[in-house]
């Protein structure tokens, strides 16, 4: 896309969503709740950009608050952070807050509720879905919709999604078969769902069919994945997001973010590449390219970061207080970038643990991410000629090991396929293990 | 400056061996080990190399030369003696006042009693295989399992003998000086028997000595006889000590002189010491503890192996994954890892030993259980077995780990030949043992699961799934099988494999 051309799309983008936000929508829904998108996204001086008024456009994604390890070695969420995590971002402008009934092995909701509770209602905006993944019948999805609500002891889900469609026949299966979605458009005439939409992990055919959908059900919104990597180099069996994003803002559906980092990998550039971003912006972090991205789409509602820490929420906050929006040569910088970065041999894993847990203890996020960062890094081991052989091997195999325990490694893959359907990237989980496997394998054989 | 010498070459020795037994430094003083005497001499018995000819030869030519330099400076538990002495007498110094801390030594008779039943029982251990009395007075190896024991840890018994170990040791050096070298070592009374005759040691200018005795108190071998100037050779350890003790000078390094007739009766120290009998009680008296504390020791010992033969089982539930309750209802929740039982070690017969081991007889019969290849093994498939029979002599399982192809560690450090070196190449061609499936548990057998697992990672690919009543079953070929045990470490079935390793008597080059 060139520089006219994309400033022409953005501007017909918004002026459509302008169009259709007057449209009437045909059901009762409080005044404040309608929102109208902006023009172009301007520079903000110390408040939080906001694209359709009164909803921040950095929203917080809750699967991955900060983790405490008890002396006993379980695990549970640090609520003490969270709640601090929270406070901050709400003082901030900060009021979407998305979460899942399976989030962090279920803990999720409860943490975020926990959090939230102690501010007004008014003060957030509570998104969280319908992850009927294991047992998909009415009973089970109301159940699951009612819980929601009473853990976040409230009486109305301000963005209700339909979570991770993996396709049509998924879509038929778990939300039009169970006769599901008719019990949740009734709850949106009450107004206990405020807006209801879906997220969707497919490839092209399985989205059309539920743009083609639009018409019955009129999403009110559309969570994506959505990043410079992705908005033309998707790969493998996933779409790419510039399709999504412009097809959605053709219909002006308004566009929620996930993934605007790619599940860190972005926040991780290679060196090299890495330099370019940094030559342009110095005082600014890797990641705050990837924000600013996101942030620079009329059609985005919000982009959703998973901040673990501090120093993500701090460094987020920055860029959206402080907004710049991309220009069209910082935008032709990002394709290039991702051109580049896209080949790399990356299994490209975003680190949900949606796959998890493994039945066999396999720890295949762990893995994944091991690997990816070493081939970013270019701490890899390259072949076992190379000069400094020994000691590369070495250090590899030590930093797997501290990475992933050892019987939680690769080598344990049995291949029995259960994690791939639940991957939201489509990596074909078991054949990336066996390769990475045989890589590691190799560096230990010192065949390499 | 002989002592200074000595100590400094000591302390190096004694360093470096710790190290290798911590497991650091293979590749620089990984000959270090050779050069001890216990596991070079089972080595020359099991078919020697040129090199540890060398080592014994050099050693016994040392000694024959100068004396028992060896006790001082290549013998680690010798050299760590040392160190129990000189926190004793830098306590001394700080609590003068203590008498226990600041106790002399005197001179004492030589134990011949002791000695050499002790140094005979230790060679008929080794000629009948009964390496459990070898390995239990070997210094080398009573080092190893101290160190072993405090860095690795192990299971109960090897805990046990490190420690009864430590404490007769460390009881013995604060009490009676080298006692243990002197009267229990069995390397110490050979090394002795040469050094009784050393053309060159420590001797004493009987004009310039004023008899004040002051060399007499300071030898920590007891080996120096105030009244008549002689020294006991085979049980001086050259730690020159007395040299810095003579105010007078009196004592020096030089030609020991020698009386004529070398039988044993003629040797000056022997003699005096058998005329006088009876006239030291208090010498006596000591000799008399010693007897009964290497007595009691090697009791204690042995109650205890009886008891090791219980299994301590590596419990330690991972509770890493617990799930949050919010089970109430059917979902699948993201995240967390599933528990894995861990796996419970198995009786092997026949056992499992390393290749480079030619077999299990030549095997056992060579190891010194000084626990070093426990230590550099990087899988860690070896560990101290518990039984009386091979008590803390290694043996392998696959619970943790497996038998890696490319790695050589425990045929490079092996000083006593127990495992020969093995070429990297050729360590794939060497048959330790056999997999053996177990069909009732295996999930691909049972048809829980579609596995394989083992089939796809057998590396000389002596494993196939067969069709049989139409489940695909693991199948071993034995021919081709190395026992190498990556099936077993691989397999999923916990908390015992479906396929799983027992060992060769002899191994076989393929």
């Amino acid at each position: 896309m060139d520089r006219r051309d994309f400033i022409r799309k953005t501007g017909i983008l918004a002026a459509a969503g302008a169009v259709a936000a007057c449209a009437p929508k045909g059901k009762a829904e409080p005044a404040e709740e309608v929102h109208v998108p902006q023009d172009r996204p301007l520079k903000t001086d110390g408040r939080m950009l906001q694209n359709y008024p009164g909803i921040g456009k950095l929203g917080y994604g809750c699967m991955r608050w900060p983790m405490k390890k008890e002396d006993d070695g379980t695990e549970h969420i640090d609520q003490e952070k969270v709640n601090a995590l929270v406070d901050q971002a709400i003082e901030n402008g900060v009021n979407y807050f998305d979460t899942s009934p399976v989030y962090l092995r279920g803990d999720s909701e409860r943490a975020t509720a926990e959090a939230l509770n102690r501010h007004p209602r008014s003060k957030w905006l509570l998104a969280t879905k319908l992850s009927n993944f294991a047992d998909a019948s009415y009973e089970n999805s109301v159940l699951m919709y009612r819980r929601s609500l009473r853990t976040f002891k409230t009486d109305h889900i301000d963005y209700y999604l339909l979570h991770a469609i993996g396709s049509a026949e998924d879509f038929k299966r778990r939300f039009e078969d169970t006769g599901i979605m008719d019990f949740l458009l009734a709850e949106r005439k009450t107004g206990r769902i405020r807006n209801l939409g879906f997220s969707i992990h497919s490839q092209q055919p399985g989205f059309d069919a539920m743009m083609e959908l639009h018409p019955k059900y009129h999403w009110d919104f559309v969570q994506i994945q959505m990043n410079y990597l992705d908005w033309t180099h998707a790969g493998g069996r996933n779409t790419n997001a510039k399709y999504l994003y412009e097809e959605l803002a053709a219909r002006s559906i308004p566009v929620v973010i996930m993934e605007p980092l790619r599940g860190g990998g972005l926040a991780n550039l290679n060196n090299n590449l890495a330099a370019k971003l940094k030559a342009i912006e110095p005082d600014k972090s890797i990641s705050s390219w990837a924000f600013r991205f996101c942030g620079s789409f009329p059609g985005v509602m919000c982009a959703l970061s998973g901040m673990t820490y501090k120093e993500h929420l701090d460094d987020n906050l920055d860029t959206f207080l402080h907004f710049k929006p991309l220009t069209q040569e910082e935008f032709d910088l990002l394709e290039e970038i991702a051109d580049e970065q896209s080949r790399f041999p990356l299994v490209g894993c975003t680190g949900c643990q949606y796959c998890m847990p493994c039945p066999y203890g396999i720890n295949i996020p762990g893995i994944f991410r091991f690997y990816d960062k070493t081939i970013v890094d270019e701490t890899y081991v390259r072949s076992s000629e190379q000069k400094d052989f020994a000691r590369a091997r070495r250090r590899y195999l030590a930093q797997y090991d501290k990475a992933v325990e050892t019987i939680r490694q690769a080598d344990h893959c049995i291949s029995c396929g259960r994690c791939t359907s639940h991957c939201p990237q489509h990596i074909r989980i078991p054949r990336e293990l066996a390769r990475i496997d045989a890589y590691i394998e190799a560096i230990k054989q010192g065949t390499l | 400056m002989l002592r200074k010498i000595r100590i400094i070459l000591a302390a190096l020795s004694f360093v470096g061996i710790t190290l290798l037994l911590v497991g650091i430094g293979r590749d620089w003083w990984g000959w270090l080990p050779k050069l001890q005497m216990m596991p070079a001499t089972l080595r020359l018995i099991g078919g020697a190399a040129l090199g540890n000819i060398a080592a014994v030869l050099g050693i016994l030519l040392v000694t024959l030369l100068a004396g028992r330099i060896y006790c001082s400076v290549i013998c680690p538990l010798g050299v760590f003696q040392d160190i129990v002495l000189w926190i004793r007498r830098t306590l001394g110094k700080v609590f003068p006042k203590s008498k226990a801390l600041r106790k002399r030594f005197k001179f004492n008779r030589e134990c011949r009693w002791v000695r050499y039943p002790v140094a005979a029982l230790a060679i008929a251990g080794i000629i009948s295989g009964l390496q459990i009395v070898v390995a239990l007075l070997e210094p080398y190896s009573a080092y190893g399992r101290m160190i072993r024991s405090l860095v690795g840890g192990g299971p109960a018994p090897l805990l046990i003998a490190a420690g009864v170990t430590f404490v007769a040791v460390v009881l013995c050096a604060w009490l009676w000086g080298r006692a243990y070298c002197n009267t229990i070592c069995p390397v110490g009374t050979v090394l002795g028997c040469v050094s009784r005759y050393q053309f060159f040691g420590v001797k004493v200018d009987e004009d310039k000595c004023i008899k004040c005795g002051a060399c007499s108190r300071i030898c920590k071998s007891s080996c120096i006889e105030e009244g008549t100037l002689r020294i006991d050779y085979s049980r001086c350890v050259d730690c020159f000590d007395c040299i810095g003790a003579c105010k007078q000078g009196a004592i020096g390094f030089g030609k020991t002189s020698r009386r004529s007739g070398h039988d044993s009766s003629s040797d000056p120290v022997i003699s005096t010491g058998a005329k006088r009998s009876g006239e030291s009680p208090l010498n006596q008296e000591i000799s008399r503890q010693a007897r009964n504390d290497s007595a009691g020791t090697r009791q204690a010992r042995n109650d205890k192996d009886g008891g090791g033969r219980r299994r301590f089982l590596a419990t330690g539930a991972m509770l890493i994954g617990t799930g949050i309750a919010a089970s109430a209802q059917n979902m699948k929740l993201d995240g967390g890892l599933a528990e894995l039982q861990p796996k419970t070690p198995r009786k092997r017969i026949p056992r499992l030993v390393p290749p480079g081991a030619t077999g299990l007889k030549a095997f056992y019969d060579s190891c010194t259980a000084c626990q070093l290849c426990i230590t550099h093994c990087p899988s860690g498939v070896l560990r101290p077995s518990t039984d009386l029979e091979h008590f803390l002599q290694p043996q392998m399982g696959y619970e943790n780990g497996f038998c890696r192809p490319e790695c050589t560690a425990c045929s490079e450090v092996c000083p006593a030949g127990a495992i020969r070196p093995v070429a990297k190449d050729a360590k794939t061609l060497i048959r330790i043992g056999t997999a053996k499936v177990n069909p009732f548990i295996c999930l691909s057998a049972s048809g829980e699961e579609r596995c394989g697992a083992c089939a796809r990672h057998c590396p000389t690919g002596a494993i196939s799934m067969v069709d049989v009543d139409g489940t695909l079953r693991p199948v071993v070929a034995e021919e081709q099988c190395i026992g190498c045990g990556k099936c077993e470490y691989l397999c999923p079935v916990r908390p015992e494999s479906a396929i799983s390793v027992v060992g060769l008597e002899e191994h076989i080059m393929k």
